[in-house]
């Protein structure tokens, strides 16, 4: 029930949530299972019939996915699609009722540009570059811990991974030999043969290695081995802007470091930016902690810590501004794959009360109506 | 095109739009730069900055009452009391409910956390999106003017407000009355046509509202799309409304008609048109044949409380409807005073013009089906509409088209007054539009909702669960940690 102001008591009024019919979820391979099967669990929930396109490029899950999934659901009210950037295009031709997308915000504008055909509404989930703030007020280790693991985990292929890091020469001094021994405590002195390290998806995504291990200088790691997509967790410094590894979203196991004097500096730099998908500040005072928060925009925000909020599911999951559009998670996903259409059950009789507001019009009819609108929580009638 | 951010005191001079030209003239890009640049050093942030904006919106409607009711009426011919009840009252009680309730919508929302979070400071902030574009209609030009304005500028935003070029008179007082009772560097209006609204689109906003028709709403969502900017688009259709046999004439036609002829018929959630079978047909055109003339009189173009076309491309276009099926009420038209007679036509074919857009125009068709459930096929072969109506005695018949149709909104037994309801949403669906506002729900549409999780960094101790090396009994343990409501168990 609803606090109404015009309408009678008598009236019934309440928001129904209404699957919008055939919805396209377009997957990733950095997480292909869960980034295909979470949105999809909303869409199913929200009551509607769906068509799954995941990633043609994590192979094994795509296979999976095809062959074994659909024999586990109704699939009169599902399908797969499977193919590549030109299959994707055909299909987006087609009329849909929702797009819920995830990948890269070139493709996601290609994505809105089709659905306007059409005028679908869409979810984009996309990605930036996630910059990651360490105050000088800080232990290094105690943060070093949380960064190389959030950034290290996949191989870095996690659209919520610290992407760079912004501190002063002061503390990138004290940061460099506490990443190195975190990097040493998480996957030994010879980290190909961690069991705990991942590798890149393919050689398409290794292609661009060389241009970002040029940049700056390496600190740690920059190993690689292209037979078996291996790089080892890498550290770049003295990076600048400009540099080919701050340009886009780096997707790998790489973290370079920039150097800024102050928070200020940190905040002037990060807003000159897109939007990023994630934003990280790390610092023993909470004062700077709520600053960072305060003066940037971005998707999500961890205070010292990382993309542990996404285990919650009460909160909220997507972008702003060019890191996407729209949310998920939790409940956040069955509302985003529903239409809450408002309505409105009047009695059929009692037209008396109905009256007054019809035309010809009185002063008083006026004076009534005007309060009855304008009153919150008592009714007109 | 040109700018109205000018200063004050330059209203009123004869010759309408070329002697605005003389206004200091502001490029677009510069006025761009500085509502960025007033974002970015945070004015609109502080709760008070937005208190005071909507303060001076609700002294715009009260210290220019009669001026905009002036106005209305020469745009629309809109009666006091239409002018009175659509487009002020309704636009000052947004401005009184977002400054009641400005505080709480912005007060960050603690939300439940699981065990592996339970110390930390977990809750869902809500941030303005920046610069705000606003494209508003000519039909209700105050209220879908500043009912979004309200709730871009609660929610923190910098705005540019493009308000229709058509409604001409309000137009005016929104260029040059409007920008005086707000912030100046944190607000601009844009005037211009279809060419300077398209010129408007290439420059980047963080987020754009759109109030229109479908046709521009795919121009704009392909323009929003070039910069990844999230859109509003509330857009129209045709709103069916379905009258059951059972059912008592009068009643309907009184309701109806109302809703058809208010603003004549230029409300994008009116009754489009009727479903009903030929012997309901029967008994309702005396009814609203009764119900016109008890609105309206018997010369209803002679009656204060009947709107007028808003232009003459518009009345062209509605005369050229009159041809479709058959007059059984009405067809009267004055093309010198943009005036058409509330109309009902009947023997209307599905292919006729008429039932091929939408009409907003105070003309009701009449199709006929033979029962509900054609009734329901008939509506769903075509687009989603904004508005669906649904007039029974049986709240049986009103349930199944309600449960077998989508729509925008629904309303059983009534008309739109799901609309005046702050604490509803409102908007569409498919074709008749994407996102939603009113109310809270301005706020929202308006806001990013940004998920913030801090930690005191001393409990970093407590993240060495998740650390490399791992062991399938960690593993265990990490996911109990991460699914448990701290609440009812403990993991230490």
């Amino acid at each position: 029930t609803r606090s109404t102001n015009l309408v009678s008591p008598l009236d019934s009024v309440f928001i129904r949530k209404e699957p919008f019919g055939l919805v396209l979820i377009i997957a990733p391979w950095n997480y292909p299972l869960n980034l295909t099967l979470v949105p999809l669990v909303g869409a199913l929930a929200a009551g509607n019939c769906v068509v799954l396109k995941p990633s043609e490029i994590s192979q094994g899950t795509e296979k999976v996915l095809a062959e074994v999934l659909p024999q586990y659901l109704d699939q009169s009210c599902f399908a797969m699609v499977l193919g590549g950037p030109q299959e994707t295009g055909q299909l987006l031709q087609h009329k849909l009722d929702y797009i819920f997308f995830m990948g890269s915000p070139r493709v996601g504008k290609i994505v809105m540009t089709a659905a306007t055909k059409y005028l679908t509404p869409v979810t984009l989930e996309l990605g930036g570059k996630n910059p990651c703030y360490v105050d000088d007020n800080c232990d290094p280790q105690t943060m070093a811990n949380p960064v190389a693991w959030f950034r290290y985990f996949n191989a870095g292929q996690t659209c919520v991974a610290p992407d760079y890091v912004l501190c002063s020469p002061e503390m990138q001094e004290r940061l460099l030999p506490a990443l190195q021994s975190t990097i040493t405590r998480f996957y030994g002195d010879n980290p190909q043969s961690s069991p705990n390290l991942g590798r890149i998806i393919n050689q398409k995504q290794f292609q661009r290695l060389r241009a970002l291990l040029g940049c700056g200088r390496v600190a740690i790691g920059g190993q690689s081995n292209e037979s078996d997509c291996y790089i080892a967790p890498t550290v770049l410094v003295d990076v600048q802007e400009t540099e080919p590894v701050m340009q886009e979203e780096i997707f790998r196991p790489i973290l370079p470091i920039v150097n800024v004097q102050s928070v200020d500096e940190a905040i002037e730099f990060i807003n000159r930016r897109e939007k990023p998908l994630a934003l990280y500040a790390f610092s023993n005072s909470s004062q700077v902690v709520n600053q960072m928060l305060e003066r940037t925009s971005s998707g999500s925000f961890g205070g010292n810590e990382g993309f542990t909020y996404i285990s919650l599911l009460s909160v909220p999951f997507g972008g702003v501004g060019h890191s996407g559009m729209g949310r998920y998670h939790g409940k956040f996903t069955f509302d985003t794959f529903s239409h809450h259409r408002t309505c409105l059950l009047a009695p059929s009789g009692l037209e008396k009360l109905k009256e007054i507001r019809y035309p010809p019009y009185t002063d008083w009819n006026q004076q009534l109506l005007r309060w009855g609108m304008g009153s919150q929580s008592c009714t007109l009638l | 095109h040109f700018l109205a951010a000018g200063p004050p005191g330059r209203a009123g001079q004869p010759g309408g739009r070329a002697a605005w030209q003389s206004l200091r003239m502001d490029p677009l890009e510069d006025t761009l730069r500085r509502l960025r640049e007033a974002f970015h050093a945070g004015r609109t942030r502080p709760a008070e900055f937005r208190a005071a904006q909507l303060r001076g919106l609700g002294r715009f409607l009260q210290e220019n009452k009669q001026l905009l009711h002036d106005a209305l009426a020469q745009d629309l011919h809109k009666s006091a009391f239409e002018s009175e009840v659509s487009e002020v009252a309704i636009s000052q009680g947004k401005v009184t409910l977002a400054l009641r309730n400005l505080r709480a919508w912005m007060k960050d929302e603690r939300v439940p956390k699981n065990l592996a979070t339970q110390l930390d400071s977990a809750f869902i902030r809500k941030e303005p999106f920046g610069l705000v574009l606003i494209i508003a209609p000519w039909n209700y030009p105050l209220n879908l003017t500043l009912v979004p304005l309200v709730g871009a500028l609660a929610a923190g935003n910098c705005v540019v407000l493009k308000p229709s070029e058509i409604s001409k008179n309000v137009e005016k007082i929104l260029a040059e009355v409007l920008p005086r009772y707000l912030d100046q560097s944190c607000f601009a209006v844009v005037l211009g046509g279809p060419q300077e609204t398209g010129q408007l689109l290439e420059h980047r906003f963080d987020y754009i509202f759109f109030t229109g028709s479908p046709r521009v709403g795919k121009i704009v969502m392909t323009a929003a799309a070039k910069h990844l900017t999230p859109v509003t688009l509330e857009l129209g259709g045709k709103n069916p409304c379905y009258v059951d046999d059972n059912c008592d004439p009068q009643t309907v036609a009184n309701r109806v008609a109302w809703f058809r002829y208010f603003n004549a018929g230029q409300t994008c959630v009116a009754p489009d048109y009727v479903l009903c079978s030929p012997e309901m047909q029967e008994r309702l055109l005396p009814a609203l044949q009764s119900t016109i003339t008890r609105f309206y009189g018997d010369d209803p173009q002679s009656s204060p409380n009947l709107g007028r076309i808003i232009n003459q491309k518009q009345f062209q276009r509605l005369r050229a409807l009159l041809g479709c099926g058959r007059v059984a009420i009405g067809g009267q038209s004055d093309e010198s005073d943009r005036y058409i007679a509330p109309t009902v036509l009947v023997d209307v074919q599905e292919t006729e013009p008429v039932m091929q857009e939408e009409i907003f125009g105070p003309i009701l068709p009449i199709v006929n089906v033979q029962s509900v459930d054609e009734a329901i096929e008939f509506i769903n072969r075509r687009e989603k509409p904004l508005a669906l109506y649904a007039f029974s005695n049986s709240s049986q018949v009103v349930k199944r088209v309600l449960t077998q149709t989508s729509s925008g909104g629904f309303c059983g037994n009534d008309g739109f007054m799901h609309m005046t309801l702050a604490s509803l949403p409102f908007g569409g669906v498919g074709a008749s539009g994407m996102g939603r506002y009113h109310g809270k729900f301005s706020f929202d549409t308006f806001s990013h909702h940004r998920a913030c999780l801090l930690r005191s960094p001393g409990m970093e101790k407590l993240n060495a669960l998740r650390y490399p090396p791992q062991s399938p009994r960690r593993l265990r343990m990490l996911l109990v940690a991460m699914e448990a409501r701290g609440c009812s168990c403990t993991l230490l």
